[in-house]
């Protein structure tokens, strides 16, 4: 496998930074116009959750249509996030890009783009216990770049994404992924608190008020603290699969190179007239 | 994984180069391709091929190899489509079922189908189920307090 070939995670991670760094309005709109909503219905969610404090009868019931828009609207960001591919694929190729025309491209690939998100987010739930469904979620992800790129149609840009040879750096990526959102979420709910008592401490301030909110028991702040690394790492996790497709076309120029190595071992076993000296 | 260069026979190596001004694929003796000098080495991913012939005309060397599937073709047969190599048979596939940009994503249609009610239901068991951690985490607290903590 020429894992090797490509970047590592953590430099594509770094990439993905710079890449948002050059082009902070377009990746930034396309890319939490589609996570921050569900995010901002998340938090009033989990806060009706918490004040209910019980789970019967009513509240039960009460509860159960808006889990079921909240799993709606999480449909909502895969247009966008294909709006992203498609204008990163144009801003890369050096095509004249535009974030709108991207979009609407996007929202005529509708059933594209709920189909990678339903594959991808049946992998992150069904790998979360067995692992090994991940890939269906680095597959997806790839497919997103490949469908945005190529003229392909959508079943074959998902199934030729598995022929990328990237399910190493996507696992790279998602470990990375991972410690950049526990680092997040760590720095982001312990740090106001630490700074509260602090305050407290030295110049006797009177933080009781503010420890209610920002304090490390508080719940709303938990939740907050977790979904903003998520989201900004969500953000990165997309772009950089779109970097990592992009080295991948550079480098074969849209062929099969994995295929054709393959192929020339087979033929070397076989007729014995080529030799394949590589990965050593 | 690294491709490398095998050290014997030199002149008779044949490169794989993916860069310009040999695009895709194109299978060329070291000697002739003239981006080893600014390029440099890793540019390049040695197949190590002793010699190719072309698929349809076993008596002629191959000159690259076909971007779409891989087959070594001989200058004849070969199509070179904005630097990269094809051969007749995937160029006029690639024509042929070309579709529509607009109507792409019909493929898409039937497992969106089978995919998204699937996730949407996982989802919504997931969102539910977090509803639910949330209203009894306080409750079993109070009673760990009430039954065991309170002396």
């Amino acid at each position: 496998m020429p894992r090797g070939l490509f970047p590592s995670a953590p430099v594509l991670v770094s990439r993905a930074w710079w890449f948002l760094c050059e082009y902070p309005v377009q990746v930034g709109v396309l890319g939490l116009m589609g996570s921050a909503p569900f995010a901002a219905l998340l938090l009033f969610y989990v806060r009706e959750a918490e004040e209910g404090h019980y789970f019967t009868g009513s509240v039960s019931e009460a509860m159960r249509p808006v889990a079921l828009g909240l799993a709606g609207v999480y449909f909502a960001r895969f247009p966008f996030r294909l709006a992203l591919a498609r204008w990163m694929a144009q801003t890369v190729s050096g095509a004249p890009a535009s974030s709108v025309r991207a979009l609407g491209w996007a929202v005529l690939h509708l059933p594209t783009s709920l189909f990678y998100g339903a594959v991808s987010t049946l992998g992150w739930f069904l790998g979360s216990v067995l692992i090994v469904p991940f890939s269906l979620s680095i597959q997806a992800n790839l497919a997103f770049h490949r469908f945005a790129v190529t003229r392909e149609t959508a079943w074959t840009a998902f199934r030729e994404s598995s022929r990328i040879p990237a399910g190493g750096v996507g696992s790279q990526l998602l470990a990375v992924s991972g410690v950049l959102t526990l680092c997040g979420f760590l720095i982001l709910w312990m740090a106001p608190a630490a700074a509260l008592g602090l305050a407290e401490w030295t110049v006797k301030a009177d933080v009781v008020g503010l420890q209610q909110v920002f304090g490390l028991r508080s719940p709303p702040w938990i939740a907050i603290s977790f979904l903003f690394p998520l989201i900004g790492v969500d953000l990165l996790w997309t772009v950089a699969f779109g970097l990592l497709h992009v080295e991948w076309q550079n480098l074969t120029q849209g062929a099969d190179l994995l295929g054709d190595l393959r192929k020339l071992e087979k033929e070397e076993r076989t007729a014995g007239g080529i030799v394949a000296s590589y990965n050593k | 994984m690294r491709l490398h260069f095998d050290d014997e026979d030199e002149d008779e190596r044949i490169l794989v180069c993916l860069r310009p001004p040999y695009r895709g694929f194109a299978v060329i003796p070291v000697h002739k391709c003239t981006c080893t000098s600014d390029q440099g080495y890793e540019q390049f991913y040695l197949m190590g091929l002793a010699q190719l012939y072309c698929k349809d005309h076993p008596d002629r060397a191959g000159i690259g190899l076909c971007v779409a599937c891989g087959a070594t073709v001989c200058d004849e047969c070969s199509t070179r489509v904005d630097g990269v190599i094809h051969c007749k048979p995937c160029l006029l596939r690639t024509v042929r079922q070309a579709p529509a940009s607009r109507w792409r994503s019909w493929s898409a249609m039937g497992p969106a189908i089978l995919f998204v009610p699937l996730a949407y239901a996982v989802l919504f068991l997931c969102l539910y189920g977090l509803a639910f951690l949330i209203a009894v985490i306080p409750k079993m607290q109070d009673f760990v307090e009430s039954n065991f903590l309170t002396p």
